[in-house]
């Protein structure tokens, strides 16, 4: 009985697959995300083949991707370009200045900067879930 | 049996948590950082600074019982220049993003005991930790190799 309420609790959480190279950041973000009740991490990945089969298998809610180099949002365009309805948070260590709105033109619906803790990183999955345009916790800083 | 990032040693059931002082510019880093150490049985995290100044004052306030810190430019290594100039005896292991070929050498030259990639996982992290504590070398396989032909 009660397993199956728990399944059925599970369920109703939203999903997030989580992109980063560094193996301690998955599992420090993995763990802050799944203590907040209405998500759960179904995945994770170290690069980007990786991350296009997860979101084939798994299919997230939202992904949370790190960005390292400005190159990188090719990623988010080709993930967006295969799944447009797929929600997308940027995690990274760029001015959000100076590569947020680029970063919406490549299709993500959020951009969070490393700056910001770990607390705020969970505050912006939840925003951009609810469909908000950028995180609470930051307002939208165009250059 | 070998000791493992998870197992407590004698030492730990027995001692007062080892102190680590985080020194990151990133702040999710010092995040991820804390949270994973605290983790393991006998380490604590006693503090978080985001910069250099901050560091330096928080070694002197809370002696630590080590520092971990990183590397982003080549001023870093001034950082851990200084913090070994006043504080001799205190262990510091870099975690960095900058190249380890690059930047280890230049890191234990500044007083650094040990120094590694930020792709670690927090099991080898640990494990680093706990070396640097005993007074020895943390070093990747590859740079242990790349160095030990040069004798050191």
């Amino acid at each position: 009985m009660s397993q199956k309420r728990k399944t059925e609790q599970a369920r109703r959480r939203k999903t997030v697959l989580l992109v980063d190279r560094h193996a301690l950041m998955r599992r420090a973000a993995a763990s802050w995300i799944n203590h907040c009740p209405g998500l759960e991490v179904c995945g994770t990945a170290s690069g980007t083949a990786q991350a296009f089969r997860a979101v084939k298998r798994f299919h997230p809610d939202v992904v949370v991707s790190e960005i390292m180099q400005p190159q990188d949002l090719g990623f988010i365009r080709e993930l967006h370009r295969r799944q447009p309805g797929l929600r997308i948070l940027v995690f990274s260590m760029w001015e959000q200045a100076q590569y947020g709105a680029q970063a919406r033109a490549a299709g993500a619906s959020g951009y969070v900067m490393k700056e910001a803790g770990g607390a705020t990183l969970v505050r912006n999955i939840c925003s951009v879930l609810r469909g908000r345009p950028n995180g609470s916790a930051g307002t939208p800083k165009r250059a | 049996m070998k000791a493992t990032a998870k197992t407590p040693t004698r030492r730990d059931r027995r001692q007062p948590p080892r102190r680590i002082l985080i020194v990151n510019g990133t702040k999710v880093w010092c995040d991820a950082l804390s949270s994973r150490i605290s983790r393991y049985p006998g380490l604590q995290v006693c503090g978080e600074a985001l910069g250099e100044q901050a560091g330096l004052a928080m070694v002197g306030r809370l002696r630590p019982s080590l520092l971990l810190t990183e590397i982003v430019r080549a001023q870093d290594l001034g950082f851990i220049r200084e913090v070994h100039r006043q504080h001799r005896r205190l262990p510091i292991l870099v975690l960095s993003f900058s190249d380890e070929e690059a930047y280890a050498p230049l890191a234990l030259q500044a007083g650094a005991r040990g120094y590694l990639m930020k792709g670690v996982d927090g099991d080898t992290l640990v494990k680093g930790i706990r070396k640097a504590l005993n007074g020895q070398m943390v070093l990747s396989p590859f740079m242990r190799r790349r160095l030990g032909r040069h004798g050191h």
